[in-house]
């Protein structure tokens, strides 16, 4: 096992650098000088002069990759050109919406893949299956940010159960709060429910068809018994890499989402920074999106070792 | 203790089992022999209530008075286990990989409400060590990955007799195994049917396996049973023709006469293999396993050598090294003097699994021109006769060359491969377990095509198995090996008779064999 | 149900708006570039049979030109990942346990680190919004996708005796990769293909929607929905019939992809997804 941690966590430190790197080289390839880029055309070679070395781009690249790494390790991103503040006090500002947010979306569509995939499952074949199944194809189908539009059209202008966008902040006390982020986190839950839920009808469908689950039927456990007792654990092994992958669905979904329901999220602070030409913002954010992504992608492959013996080698 | 009466079986309408009548007794071995698609294992499955869906069954089945055909599931369940134990044929997959082996065991004893968890850990440590795993060496706690074959095999016998029923149902419990671990296994049931006084139902396609252990046995043809009765009169009396057949072919030697030696087509100096196995590491030296250890032979033209041994015993990496597939680490392979390389027309192979040595895509005389592509710029022009000239010599019609290999039983597929061996006119055949995965019936006929092949091209054959009597019917001599080196060498004959090194006597001692003079000619009717 | 019957209805889903869509290379009912505020939010009518939107524009040819953005956009991007990811996912296979191997396999997850959106906005926030970009960016995408599933796939036929019989015979890795392995997986490339293009026209739109695909005046679906947002209220059709082209166009995609994997070889099956 610790052969397996240390080559994860080598891998892991390994993606950091490289997608560090990769974003850094696609800022630099920007035609010209970024702070003429920022300013636009019609800028004063003065306050061009002045924002280079607010940016520091006096040094060679190398130091400037070495510091803008250095600086994210400490939790320095920046400052933002636009705002004024340091991109860390507009991430953490953010981040109250939009982690929230995919949490609640995470939990809500293992919440229903869960029964369903082990329902369907249980009863392959028969009409509960088929159809759970015709419906996860159609969840499937489902442009996460359009179904949003349908139920704000429902929900919100017919019904009048929630608002349509906006979100009051947490000062405004929890329920509000909360209420705001229902509808958004339903429309970004469903459409990956569904993937999951098929995931996992089709995972444990083959682990059903496993000799071990026979010979657990031969010594008198039930269907059901061998079900939970034998299938479930095997079959989600390879769902938790799914639920990895999700993850960064959920955070591109989110991006895409929040602007369906006005909601001031990381996403829409990346669209600002890309309307404001803020060059710090789009580079600071991007990479702290992708370094969540690689990070909950090593946390599951810490979960295979708690999920699967065969990977803790004595 | 269990009647079985017009047991009748169909799939999706397809009759499987046509009415099958036996018995077993308490402390009886019964043996329930057949080729494959006898409908053996469907038996088993459907005794215990566990056939696939779409199977309609009919007949009755009688244990302890009651009828496990018109049970229901619930009362299948309670059965299941506790009064009839199963053993299936794959050790490695029987077991659930995410639970510890005493779990396992122990399960059996919860689901039926035997024991509270706590003591049914307890029980299931003393039924580990009944089977051979005492806590003390196998640690309960463990997992089915960290042992062997043999060692699974045992945990899966624990819990099937965790419950001690009375009826313990075998299928094909050894046909994975290596033959030493094979009579380990054999010699555990045997005890324990002895002890405990259960009954076993013994599934096998192995003559040989029956004839030593089982009271009384059932031969099985195409979902009927042919013949029926105490063993040895069975083995003696061979009154269906169907078992006279099975008998004759599991014992066939193809006639073949030595040919004069010739002079030496393959030699093997000091061959030794290096693989590199996962570092401990990121930063740690990978670790090396020297999978063939300083391997020396001679292998004449027109001769017949066979490599014995059991699995891991470096056999399949002698097989690729001297194919030019597996780089050397020391050493050297000479085929008639030069290096071997892959793609060197004087040497051809056969392989093990007749459903994979095929493109799917491609008709099947496409693949045998195959071999053509060794030839070079000397690719022969009749490509097309020179492939109907090698289905006619394995015994199929040139017409075959236009089908697909689908359409193909298991013996034609190997005659196939033969015949895509043949093509190049090579000296040097490798035949890697080519007969391994064939039915008795099969197998007799492949190596009486073998051994007339070599008469007519003076061909050398290396012929890596696992099985004896394959070695003793097919070659001249035998190199028996064990953990990559080669432990013994010498004529068949001498060697099977008068082993030398304790491995190759374990290995005689080890293989089940029907007593001879059960066979002999005489007790024909 | 069978793949057969699945493989027909899933084609005739697709069909219901990709055939509009290339008919709209060469004919549309109306102009799409076409703007008469006059004749904004008209009913259905026997010249506008789905109605007018804001701009006065024919519904129905916009519908059927947007089509036409999310097809190329989605095809080509599914060809970048077939033209990248394959080769690389065959040679990775044929060098398995290698370091060319562990390279290649590193490299996709790297790839998979980024969600599409996040590369797409990249590429956005340095070249612009275009529809050109949006391929790149959904492209880029594939590329490990079709690589891992090529390499499992050939991992699997590797260890098959006739690719042992095609090296005796001297056949060299790339060789036998070229005539063995890759007819050997062209049924499961064509279902993950399938797959693909429908992830691809989701992605489009949903780049489109949030202004970083295609740009005025190129008609498309996500676009229209991003449009008709404001109009929810007062016109809801507007918002609900592009949504619907792509559902049902993805939908159909789909089930496509689903029956020609039920007619595939079954011992290839499990290594899709």
């Amino acid at each position: 096992m610790p052969g397996y941690l240390a080559s994860r966590l080598l891998s892991l430190i390994l993606s950091l650098a490289v997608a560090s790197l990769v974003i850094f080289a696609v800022i630099e390839v920007i035609p010209g000088d970024p702070a003429a880029f920022m300013l636009g055309l019609n800028a004063r070679p003065d306050t061009v002069a002045a924002l280079r070395a607010e940016l520091g781009l006096e040094g060679t690249r190398p130091q400037r990759y070495l510091a803008w790494v250095g600086g994210m390790l400490t939790g320095d991103l920046g400052v933002s050109y636009t705002y004024r503040v340091p991109v860390a006090k507009l991430v953490a500002d953010r981040l109250e919406v939009s982690l929230p947010l995919a949490l609640m979306a995470l939990a809500l569509s293992t919440a229903i893949a869960l029964p369903v995939g082990v329902f369907a499952a249980a009863r392959r074949g028969r009409a509960a299956d088929r159809l759970a199944m015709g419906l996860a194809q159609i969840g499937i189908a489902l442009p996460n940010f359009w179904f949003a539009m349908l139920l704000a059209l429902v929900f919100a202008v017919n019904l009048r159960w929630v608002s349509a966008g906006g979100f009051p902040g947490w000062e405004a006390g929890l329920l509000p709060a909360l209420k705001a982020l229902t509808l958004p986190a339903v429309a970004l839950a469903l459409p990956q429910a569904a993937i999951l839920t098929r995931i996992l009808r089709s995972s444990l469908i083959e682990t059903l068809g496993q000799d071990y689950i026979r010979t657990a039927r031969a010594r008198g456990l039930s269907r059901g018994q061998a079900l939970r007792r034998h299938a479930l654990r095997n079959a989600l092994i390879p769902v938790l890499t799914i639920l990895g992958l999700q993850f960064a669905f959920l955070i591109a979904g989110a991006i895409v989402i929040e602007r369906v329901f006005f909601l001031p999220g990381l996403g829409r602070l990346i669209f600002e920074g890309i309307t404001q030409r803020d060059l710090i913002v789009v580079e600071s954010v991007t990479m702290l999106l992708v370094a969540t992504v690689i990070v909950v992608n090593f946390l599951v492959d810490l979960a295979y070792v708690w999920a699967d013996p065969r990977l803790r080698r004595r | 203790m269990i009647a079985v009466r017009g047991l009748r079986l169909a799939i999706s309408g397809q009759p499987i089992l046509h009415g099958l009548d036996f018995g077993i007794a308490a402390g009886e071995v019964f043996g329930l022999v057949g080729e494959s698609g006898s409908g053996k294992s469907l038996t088993a499955l459907a005794l215990l209530g566990l056939l696939p869906e779409g199977a309609q069954v009919s007949g009755r089945a009688l244990f302890e008075g009651r009828d496990l055909l018109a049970m229901t599931e619930a009362e299948l369940c309670a059965v299941r286990g506790a009064g009839i134990g199963l053993i299936s044929q794959e050790p490695m997959t029987a077991l659930n990989p995410v639970m510890t082996i005493g779990d396992q065991v122990a399960e059996t004893l919860i689901v039926h409400g035997a024991a509270r968890p706590r003591a049914a850990r307890r029980i299931a440590a003393e039924r580990l060590a009944r089977v051979g795993l005492p806590p003390g060496r196998i640690d309960p706690g463990r997992y089915p990955h960290e042992l062997s074959g043999g060692q699974r095999q045992r945990v899966a016998i624990a819990a099937a007799i965790a419950m001690r029923p009375r009826l313990l149902i075998a299928d094909e419990p050894t046909t994975a195994l290596d033959v030493t671990i094979q009579a380990q296994i054999l010699a555990l049931l045997g005890g324990l049917v002895r002890e405990e006084g259960m009954g076993l139902l013994l599934i096998t396609h192995d003559l040989a396996v029956v004839a030593g252990m089982a009271r009384r046995i059932a031969v099985m043809q195409a979902g009927r049973i042919v013949e029926e009765g105490a063993a040895e009169a069975v083995f003696r009396a061979r009154r269906h023709p169907y078992t006279r057949a099975l008998i004759a072919a599991s014992a066939h030697v193809p006639a073949r006469r030595p040919l004069p030696p010739g002079e030496v087509l393959l030699t093997v100096e000091g061959a030794a293999v290096d693989y590199r196995l996962p570092r401990r590491h990121p930063f740690a030296r990978a670790p090396r396993f020297r999978a063939l250890d300083r391997v020396s032979l001679r292998l004449r033209a027109g001769e017949s050598l066979g490599i014995v041994g059991e699995s891991g015993a470096g056999k399949s990496t002698l097989a690729r090294a001297i194919l030019g597939l597996e780089p050397l680490t020391a050493g050297a392979i000479r085929l008639a003097g030069r290096p071997v390389r892959a793609g060197d027309p004087r040497m051809q192979a056969v392989f093990q699994d007749p459903y994979g040595s095929f493109d799917p895509r491609l008709p099947v005389g496409r693949s045998l021109a195959e071999p053509f592509h060794a030839l070079g710029p000397s690719r022969p022009r009749d490509g097309s006769a020179r492939v109907a000239e090698a289905l006619a010599e394995v015994g199929l019609k040139p017409g075959d060359a236009t089908r697909f290999i689908h359409e193909f039983s298991g013996g034609q597929r190997q005659r196939l491969a033969i015949a895509r061996a043949l093509i190049a006119r090579p000296r040097l055949i490798l035949l890697d377990e080519p007969v391994s995965a064939l039915d008795v019936s099969v197998r007799a006929r492949i190596l009486d095509l073998l051994a007339g092949l070599q008469a007519r091209h003076s061909l050398s054959y290396l012929f890596i198995t696992h099985d004896l009597t394959v070695v003793r019917a097919i070659t001249d001599r035998v190199a028996v090996m064990q953990g990559g080196r080669i432990v013994e060498e010498g004529p068949t004959a001498e060697v099977l008779a008068r082993p030398r090194h304790d491995y190759t006597r374990s290995l005689v001692a080890s293989a089940p064999a029907i007593p001879g003079d059960w066979t002999a000619r005489s007790a024909h009717a | 149900m069978s793949g057969r019957r699945t493989l027909i209805l899933g084609a005739g889903l697709a069909a219901l708006f990709l055939v509009p869509a290339l008919v709209s290379l060469v004919w549309t009912p109306h102009d799409v570039a076409a703007i008469s505020v006059g004749d904004k939010f008209l009913p259905p009518s026997a010249a506008h049979p789905l109605g007018t939107d804001h701009l006065g524009r024919d519904l129905l040819s916009m519908l059927m030109a947007g089509g036409r953005t999310s097809l190329a956009v989605a095809l080509v991007a599914v060809g970048i990942g077939v033209a990248a990811g394959v080769p690389l996912g065959l040679l990775a296979a044929a060098a398995r346990g290698r370091l060319i191997d562990e390279i290649v396999m590193r490299g996709n997850d790297l790839v998979f680190a980024f969600p599409s959106l996040v590369i797409a906005i990249l590429i956005t926030a340095v070249w612009g919004p275009s529809a050109v970009n949006a391929i790149l960016a959904i492209g880029i995408f594939n590329i490990p996708v079709f690589a891992r599933m090529s390499r499992g796939a050939a991992l699997s036929l590797w260890t098959l005796d006739f690719i042992r019989a095609a090296q005796v015979c001297g056949k060299g890795r790339a060789r036998i990769s070229a005539e063995h392995i890759l007819p050997n997986i062209l049924n499961l490339l064509i279902v993950q293909a399938t797959i693909q293009f429908s992830l691809g026209i989701l992605a489009e739109a949903a780049l489109s929607y949030v202004g970083l695909g295609a740009q005025p005046p190129t008609p498309s679906w996500g676009r229209m929905l991003a449009e008709a947002q404001t109009l929810i209220y007062t016109q809801p059709m507007l918002a609900v019939l592009p949504g619907i082209a792509i559902v049902v166009t993805v939908l159909g995609l789909n089930l496509t992809g689903e029956g020609l994997r039920d007619l595939t070889d079954p011992r290839l099956r499990r290594v899709l997804p």
